[in-house]
């Protein structure tokens, strides 16, 4: 018993109980804690009682037996902190009608900035999942001070594809008309239906679910929906089946595709084989036609290609090919490119194929500058 | 029972107060509570509770004897106010209410 109570507890742990619990508790808790430790020497080593002193020193550091932390006001920028919050809630208080206009002009304030920083980066977001999306260009037809169209007359696309060796791939893409309606248990459906060429998956990142991406759109025929589609209108898998538009054209499903991004300027419900729309058209044609401008294109550039160059090659297409027809008429067309970035929110062009961004009228403040600037005028 | 907000492990040390009589100081409540729970329990827990329900009304205390084992320093022995004594009767029927409702629960124990 003697060599036992010449062992003391960690001196450390005992300073520290007493700079931190409150006067008045601590002959009380540094009692039990040395009765336990007493304890512990006796039926254990007395590494380990030192070791649970220790621990228990730790867990005492409970909110209610701490010391006041007044001290802690010696600093004085932390007093001078207390100091004007004081100040701060005080004259809150006094001017009521004041502050409450204040506070309710300035949570506004702050409301509708970060209402403007997520719409900004929403429109921002557009077309950034398509993996290719750097090589990607809209065709588009310039009319001089007409404007442009996004639409290209039947032959241009086909052109550049089998004339110049920087296009890796075309897209040909129209929207089928009202009359292509979905035929189901008797009815009639509406869905935003458009006829799309068979290398559209090749350049739009679009998750292919079912069915494989590369012949989904070849045959005519052949219709690719999305699984929004599918769920509504099929039980389990619905590849194979057989859909029927326009109360006597039957599609076979080739492929089931993950509904578009929100933000992606393509949206659809069904994809139907372009080669359809060479059947049931009545006549088309990629050789003629062209004053024909009806369909929609993209174009993938091939790996090291330059668009400037391309486009300085091509802009020219309509008047080398029909330019003594379209003088006598008085108009004029060339071709251009519009990056895949640019699409939605900077060309200013109308999108038949899903949303785009109103045109900005201003020339001389990049777009969204301007867009940002009247919001906050 | 709405303005009690007597926790859980607060009303297990209570108990042990009650339970241990004129002989309730923090090792002893320590020890008690150790047996019954079987888990080891801290000193700052058990002084926390006692010290939070001290200021709520639960418990009175005041110093006891010192030992050799304590390095001479006094015991607090803790007694329940008959406030305490209220406040668990009552804890006990609302859970008696709710078990009354089980019976079905407990037999598929």
């Amino acid at each position: 018993m003697s060599s036992e109570t010449e062992i003391k507890p960690p001196k450390c742990a005992t300073w520290l109980v007493k700079r931190c619990i409150k006067p008045e508790f601590q002959e009380e808790v540094l009692g039990d804690m040395e009765e336990v430790f007493a304890d512990d020497l006796a039926t254990g080593s007395s590494s380990r009682a030192r070791r649970r002193f220790i621990l228990e020193t730790l867990k005492i550091l409970k909110p209610n037996l701490l010391k006041n932390f007044n001290w802690i006001l010696r600093f004085q920028f932390i007093a001078m902190l207390q100091n004007h919050f004081k100040v701060a809630i005080r004259s809150l208080l006094r001017f009521k009608v004041h502050s409450t206009i204040n506070l309710i002009g300035l949570a506004l304030g702050l409301a509708i900035a970060g209402l403007m920083f997520y719409y900004i980066a929403d429109e921002l977001s557009f077309d950034k999942f398509h993996q290719k999306g750097d090589h990607i260009y809209k065709i588009v037809s310039h009319s001089g001070e007409e404007g442009t169209m996004e639409t290209n007359a039947w032959p241009v696309a086909y052109t550049l594809k089998t004339e110049y060796p920087e296009v890796e791939a075309i897209v040909y893409a129209k929207k089928a008309s009202g009359s292509f309606k979905l035929n189901h248990n008797n009815k009639r459906f509406d869905h935003d239906i458009h006829f799309t060429s068979e290398d559209f998956f090749e350049l739009f990142s679009f998750h292919m679910l079912e069915g494989n991406p590369k012949t989904a759109l070849t045959e005519p025929y052949s219709i690719v929906i999305t699984e929004d589609i599918k769920n509504q209108y099929f039980e389990g898998s619905a590849l194979g089946e057989i859909i029927t538009l326009r109360d006597s054209l039957d599609f076979q499903i080739t492929g089931i595709v993950a509904n578009p991004p929100r933000n992606s300027h393509i949206q659809f419900d069904m994809l139907i084989s372009f080669s359809t729309y060479e059947k049931v058209s009545g006549w088309f044609s990629y050789t003629e036609g062209w004053g024909n401008f009806n369909v929609r294109n993209y174009l993938l550039l091939k790996n090291g290609a330059n668009i400037s160059e391309l486009e300085n090659k091509a802009s020219s297409l309509y008047m080398d090919n029909v330019g003594d027809w379209l003088t006598e008429m008085g108009v004029s067309f060339q071709v251009g490119f519009v990056p895949m970035k640019d699409i939605y929110l900077n060309s200013g062009l109308y999108n038949g194929f899903g949303p785009y961004a109103p045109k900005i009228e201003s020339e001389p403040f990049p777009s969204l500058l301007y867009l940002s600037y009247s919001w906050l005028a | 029972m709405k303005k009690t907000k007597l926790g859980e492990f607060e009303e297990l040390v209570l108990l042990t107060v009650i339970v241990l009589a004129n002989e309730a100081y923090g090792v002893a409540i320590k020890k008690e509570l150790e047996e019954r729970l079987n888990e080891r329990l801290s000193v700052g827990s058990i002084q926390s509770a006692l010290k939070r329900m001290e200021e709520k009304g639960f418990l009175n205390s005041e110093f006891g004897d010192a030992t050799n084992k304590r390095g001479g320093k006094r015991k607090r022995i803790y007694t329940a106010t008959p406030y305490a004594h209220q406040t668990l009767r009552e804890i006990k029927e609302i859970r008696e209410g709710f078990w009354s409702n089980i019976q079905i629960a407990t037999s598929n124990l």
